[in-house]
């Protein structure tokens, strides 16, 4: 068994609950209880030693408050019907970016449909977002898929898909590519808790386990969520032979250093390991009270003068506004051309798709369909 | 020129693309030190090693799933399942994903992989070594599904899927596997994608085939020539999709009857889909309704195996019949 990490010892155990299944978050056999790392106290000051530039952190900060951002107005479109159904998800945001931010711009980033905030990690620009929502014909993904999956490769982020735990094992095959090529790594795997029942997520972890191969699996784990956490996320690392680190989601300082250390042992050609991240997925009254993530981080930044609420407020409206101009810009464009739909199918149009296209072409204007609503 | 058997073939084909290419690698339980159930991998750990000749452990999905990642990489997987039977597994990877993974990034993100995977019964495999799944892939758009008949297509059908950007199904018919020798260039050389061959020409009836089948087929053809006097014209379609229907419509207007012949159960097989294309673009050459000569709706029997098959002794009267409608 693995050596528990120096970073993630002498912590108290994590959020409890009668929900959870007793010694969930104990170590298989001994009933030890699994650190979970915290650094970021409750007044913003912190636990334990941080290093890294104070402005990496602002910098983290607003990735995460565009994540929020993001997530918030997608909601209101969503229900709106501006754009079709978008699952949202709030309370994830220092899980999601701090994780990616951790792994560095090089690592390859394998996340699940909803994970935008690994997007937003990396920089992409409202507009290919705002086209993608709407599907019209600058989507990158040339309207393939629901509003808000998407991937980049011109971010290292891959293309998500709806069947959960299928990246898990995607992550695991790229990451060993790499090292067959003489790559270092990490690649990172980001899912949520249903996702970590999946067979994937089963044969991802074994494959990697036993080639020891550089990937960071970062699970989500909720306390009480269906079908997840009852049986603890991080011990089950454990017993398929992987590191396991365990953090507070809701502390981004906290998942930056055990995300950084699993990066770090991947590329020391340690293999693989997994990290669980809990968090508590915030209902509207929760958000921006003190189980929110952004406000835990904005206490610490407030605390060490490195923003003010001001600065905030400018923030804020300046990511506002940005999105309103690349969502309306974005409304405005037209569908993809009709011929596209039978692009991509392969690499080039086969014979079957030219005459299926071409039957369609000649039913004319009435045989297009209402087009977007 | 060297004769090799369908082992030995695609063999030379694993072997020449790997020392080709580096960034193609072979992964699938027991490839590498055991060199496959049926030996077609035998060697190539000794040359090539462990990093690209992967024993995995035995989940298919997992194999499928990784392998999708590796080609997601650069790199160019040939993973293997081992049995066609046991492909179930890895069914949500190849159709959720590598099927969809260029169309749903845009274009972005593309899987050049070749599963390879052994079909088809006729070697007293029982239910879960004898099966012949490929509509159900024929079906998910996104895949292509190849089945050579022979060694000298077999590897030059497997050069070609592994040099193709997209995910290919290669079904090995394992009946085939030591049963037939010929000549097979030592060298490089490709037989294309989506095109069928006319493997005997013939005026009155035509017949496609794949796989094991082919053979029967032929044999049947020469039954008839010599005991009815029906010319039938054979076709081994060799790529089942995307469908070379061109070459296959063609003989249909020439000789206006059809005969699909496939080891799959009969219905929503691959031969359900020729009818209703040959149908469509050849109606007014019909001169009987197009037949199909197949497995039965049931699982695959072991003791009954040769009354489940479809070999010449149902195909011949059915070329008859058609013949003389």
């Amino acid at each position: 068994m693995e050596e528990v990490p120096s970073a993630a010892r002498r912590t108290p155990p994590g959020p409890g609950g009668a929900d959870r299944t007793p010694g969930a978050d104990a170590i298989p056999g001994t009933g030890e209880p699994l650190p979970l790392l915290r650094v970021l106290g409750p007044d913003g000051g912190t636990m334990r030693p941080i290093s890294g530039e104070p402005a990496a952190r602002r910098e983290l900060f607003v990735a995460m408050l565009r994540a929020r951002l993001v997530e918030e107005r997608l909601r209101r479109l969503s229900r709106e019907a501006w754009i079709g159904f978008v699952p949202t998800t709030f309370g994830e945001e220092a899980a999601l970016v701090a994780s990616v931010d951790a792994l560095g711009d090089d690592a390859w980033i394998f996340p699940s449909p909803r994970d935008r905030g690994a997007l937003l990690a990396r920089g992409i620009g409202f507009e290919p977002l705002a086209d993608q929502l709407f599907g019209n014909a600058d989507d990158p993904q040339k309207g393939r898929q629901m509003p808000g999956v998407l991937g980049s490769r011109g971010h290292r982020i891959a293309c998500p898909s709806a069947p959960g735990g299928t990246q898990l094992t995607h992550a695991t095959g790229f990451a060993w590519a790499g090292k067959l090529k003489g790559a270092e790594g990490p690649v990172g795997a980001l899912f949520g808790p249903g996702e970590a029942t999946s067979s994937d997520f089963h044969t991802a972890l074994n494959f990697a386990a036993v080639h020891r191969v550089p990937v960071v699996f970062v699970g989500r784990s909720v306390p009480g969520a269906e079908g997840g956490d009852g049986g603890g996320l991080a011990r089950r690392g454990i017993a398929y032979g992987v590191s396991a680190l365990r953090a507070d989601g809701g502390d981004a300082l906290a998942v930056q250093q055990v995300v950084g250390e699993a990066g770090e042992r991947a590329r020391a050609g340690h293999g693989p390991t997994l990290v669980e991240l809990v968090v508590e997925r915030l209902g509207d009254a929760a958000l921006d009270g003190p189980a929110d993530p952004l406000t835990r981080l904005r206490v610490h930044l407030g605390r060490e003068g490195l923003l003010d609420d001001a600065q905030e407020r400018e923030l804020r409206e300046g990511i506002k506004a940005e999105l309103q101009s690349a969502l309306e810009s974005a409304a405005q464009k037209a569908a993809p051309p009709l011929a596209s739909l039978f692009d991509d199918v392969q690499a080039d149009r086969p014979n079957h798709l030219r005459e299926q296209l071409a039957g369609l072409e000649a039913q004319g204007e009435d045989g297009r369909g209402r087009g977007r609503g | 020129m060297p004769e090799m058997n369908l082992v030995q073939a695609i063999h030379d084909a694993l072997a020449h693309e790997m020392r080709r290419d580096d960034d193609v690698v072979v992964l699938g339980e027991d490839v590498g030190k055991v060199g496959g159930v049926f030996r077609v991998t035998a060697g190539l750990y000794d040359e090539f090693g462990e990093r690209r000749v992967i024993d995995t452990p035995l989940a298919e999905g997992g194999i499928v799933g990784t392998a999708i990642g590796m080609a997601l990489y650069g790199l160019r997987p040939v993973p293997e399942i081992q049995f066609a039977d046991f492909i179930y597994p890895a069914f949500d990877q190849l159709v959720s994903e590598a099927a969809k993974m260029r169309y749903r990034s845009g274009g972005e993100y593309t899987v050049p992989m070749v599963v390879r995977t052994p079909f088809g019964g006729g070697i007293k495999g029982g239910l879960y070594h004898s099966q012949s799944p490929e509509a159900l892939f024929i079906h998910t758009p996104g895949l292509k599904v190849v089945c050579p008949s022979n060694p000298y297509d077999a590897k030059g059908l497997l050069l070609s899927a592994i040099r193709d950007e997209d995910p290919v199904l290669f079904f090995e018919p394992k009946r085939v596997y030591r049963a037939v020798k010929m000549d097979v260039p030592a060298g490089d050389y490709t037989v294309p994608l989506s095109e069928a061959k006319v493997v005997r020409e013939g005026r009155d009836v035509t017949v496609v085939a794949w796989g094991a089948m082919l053979f029967e087929a032929l044999d049947a053809a020469e039954r008839v020539a010599g005991n009815d006097g029906v010319s039938a014209e054979v076709i081994d379609l060799r790529t089942l999709w995307p469908l070379d229907a061109d070459t296959v419509v063609e003989s249909v207007r020439k000789t206006g009857r059809l005969v699909v012949v496939h080891e799959a159960p009969r219905t929503c097989g691959f031969g359900a889909e020729l009818v209703s294309t040959v149908t469509e673009k050849a109606f007014l050459h019909l001169e009987a309704p197009p037949a199909r000569v197949t497995g039965w709706d049931t699982p695959f029997p072991y003791a009954l195996e040769n009354e489940y098959l479809p070999l010449a002794s149902r195909i011949a009267p059915a070329l008859v019949e058609t013949a003389r409608y």
